[in-house]
């Protein structure tokens, strides 16, 4: 099964796209602080979804730093906000892609199995 | 004393004499008569006729104090004037006088001592010109100039100022003082570039201002200023020039600080702004709960599939009108930012023309399109702008028919407008149509959902993207809409 951690500090986000992502057959991990992304884990996942605004750290952060280190560099990330201008911050800070809340939950599934599958493959 | 002019008149009657008298009659514009020593007329002019009203045989041997209004008279006036000019040889004065009719006459006058040839003062003559008209003209203008010195002194919240053809101050209001903090001595003389900001200056904005004054005989702006201390505050304000008899002699700026409102709306739009990114997450979460429930209940029988997709869409409502709120804060305070790319407008009208066709089976979306069509914008927002006017056709148009979507494209700019065959717009709603909040129509006769952003928006994209949009319509006759927005570089390369 493949693994995504999301971070997101708002519950009903982290609840709605858990649900939504599980019936898509993948394992959610929730964070809503974006602080334990910045140390060495054990295990990486197959896919980043990080919310520009966490508490502590700013996700923009965050996804340049997983983008600089060797061990995730290469694990793609989906950033999402409520502001469409954070669109181009992601893009420049190293995001492969974006997502502007709301989202439909088709949008949702379609990016993440994109950027999983390294193709649209269908739900 | 010696040098007094000597006038020769008649030794015996006082009474001027031969050519000199024929010259003085025949001039109509000066009352010009005699007296003798007891102030008694000797002699009367035609111009006297006619200015005084008393013809020649009815004033002779009569007192000229007649002619004096009666407050000159209690103050010995007439005996003033003719000590006055015996002594010093002339008496220069200007007073009211009055009429034989009792009416009153503003005279300008002279009186000098007349004398025979052994050198004895025989009376006076008087020479009087009718002045009434350049007294009202000058008590007029002066009463005007004492109003606008009264209005500059007391309108404390307007700065007004006067400037010369170079732009430089001639005059500083009170106002101005106290909204500046400069005193008039300290900018008189020096250019209106004074109180701009250094970006204004770099760009020249106060040349601008006053060559649009000058060309279109008005300049109203709103910009923030700079006061005596280096703070800044925000004024809103008309320049307009001063013509006198067709000549350019300077412009008149009268300017309003509306910084607190300023201010005040940006807190107003931060407040949106806020808001409605905070409303955008909930109603994320809902969204996601609503397709998900969807998605649960798709195989279901009865009526709950079709409610769930009217709550759905009800959601995207919600979130559209959030977007827009957004996105309006945003214009609001310049944070709009634009994402041009290169790509073919016929190609994007025929997306959002199939995806709008669905909204509406009693409109009929029709495209008039030029083979290829390529602009560098920004698709996303030049989308909006589309959808934005192609929604309010389809909103102002409740009985249906045809919405045509045309493109034309000159070389230099493309140009889209969409026609419906509506309920139209009177001249006033043309006029407003983009105003922010501005909604057509009576709520108590007809009335349309929406809050009156999205010609706003489209407008403000529009001018963003250095184009033009504008209407055409008449009530009850449809509507059309037009933007223009400037053709790629490459566009002729299909």
């Amino acid at each position: 099964m493949k693994k995504i951690v999301l971070a997101d500090d708002d519950p009903g986000i982290q609840d709605a796209a858990k649900l939504i992502l599980e019936r898509a057959g993948y394992e959610v991990t929730l964070l809503s602080n974006g602080d334990s992304l910045l140390e060495d884990q054990q295990h990486y996942p197959d896919l980043f979804i990080l919310d520009k605004q966490l508490s502590g750290v700013d996700g923009l952060d965050i996804c340049r730093h997983l983008k600089a280190q060797n061990r995730t560099r290469n694990i793609p990330i989906i950033m999402f906000s409520a502001s469409p201008q954070i669109g181009k911050l992601a893009r420049m800070a190293g995001a492969d892609d974006f997502l502007e809340k709301p989202f439909k939950m088709k949008e949702l599934r379609e990016m993440v199995n994109k950027y999983v599958h390294g193709a649209i493959d269908g739900i | 004393m010696e040098k007094r002019n000597i006038i020769i008149v008649d030794s015996v009657t006082g009474v001027m004499n031969g050519n000199l008298r024929l010259l003085l009659e025949s001039a109509k514009d000066y009352a010009i008569f005699t007296l003798d020593m007891e102030r008694r007329v000797t002699s009367w002019n035609a111009g006297a006729e006619l200015m005084l009203g008393y013809s020649e045989q009815e004033i002779l041997g009569q007192s000229g104090d007649i002619f004096f209004v009666p407050e000159d008279r209690a103050k010995n006036a007439p005996e003033w004037e003719t000590e006055k000019a015996s002594k010093e040889g002339v008496a220069e004065n200007e007073r009211w006088h009055l009429r034989k009719d009792g009416s009153r006459f503003y005279g300008s006058g002279t009186s000098r001592p007349l004398y025979n040839d052994k050198g004895e003062q025989l009376g006076f003559v008087k020479i009087m010109r009718d002045m009434t008209e350049d007294k009202r003209r000058e008590e007029a203008l002066r009463a005007s100039e004492e109003r606008l010195r009264i209005t500059m002194e007391s309108a404390t919240d307007y700065a007004i100022m006067t400037l010369d053809t170079e732009g430089n101050y001639t005059e500083w209001s009170k106002g101005a003082e106290q909204i500046f903090g400069f005193t008039e001595p300290e900018v008189l003389g020096k250019h209106t570039e004074l109180i701009f900001t250094p970006e204004d200056r770099e760009q020249e904005e106060a040349e601008k201002e006053i060559t649009t004054a000058r060309l279109k005989g008005r300049a109203e702006d709103e910009r923030w200023h700079m006061r005596k201390d280096g703070s800044r505050l925000f004024m809103s304000g008309v320049m307009r020039p001063i013509y006198n008899d067709n000549v350019l002699i300077g412009y008149v700026k009268v300017a309003r600080n509306i910084t607190e409102q300023k201010l005040l709306e940006k807190k107003k739009d931060d407040f949106i702004g806020i808001a409605s990114h905070e409303l955008k997450t909930p109603v994320t979460s809902i969204k996601a709960y609503v397709e998900l429930l969807q998605e649960t209940l798709e195989q279901t029988e009865g009526e709950s599939p079709a409610l769930i997709q009217k709550l759905n869409n009800q959601v995207d409502r919600l979130g559209a009108l959030i977007h827009t709120l957004l996105d309006t804060t945003m214009i609001a305070e310049g944070q709009l930012e634009l994402h041009p790319e290169t790509f073919d407008i016929n190609q994007l009208l025929q997306e959002i023309a199939d995806d709008m066709q669905n909204i509406s089976k009693r409109h009929k979306l029709v495209l008039q399109r030029e083979k290829v069509s390529r602009v560098k914008a920004d698709r996303e927002r030049i989308s909006q702008v589309i959808t934005n006017i192609i929604s309010n056709a389809i909103k102002y148009s409740p009985a249906g028919g045809e919405v045509i979507i045309t493109t034309k494209d000159d070389g230099n700019k493309v140009q889209v407008s969409v026609q419906d065959q509506g309920i139209g717009m009177s001249a006033n709603t043309i006029n407003n149509i983009f105003d922010r909040f501005y909604r057509e129509g009576n709520p108590s006769i007809q009335t349309f959902p929406g809050i009156g952003l999205g010609l706003y928006i489209a407008a403000e994209i529009v001018k963003m993207h250095g184009g033009r949009i504008w209407a055409e319509s008449e009530k009850g006759e449809g509507a059309t809409f037009y933007f223009t927005i400037p053709g790629s570089p490459d566009h002729t390369k299909s």
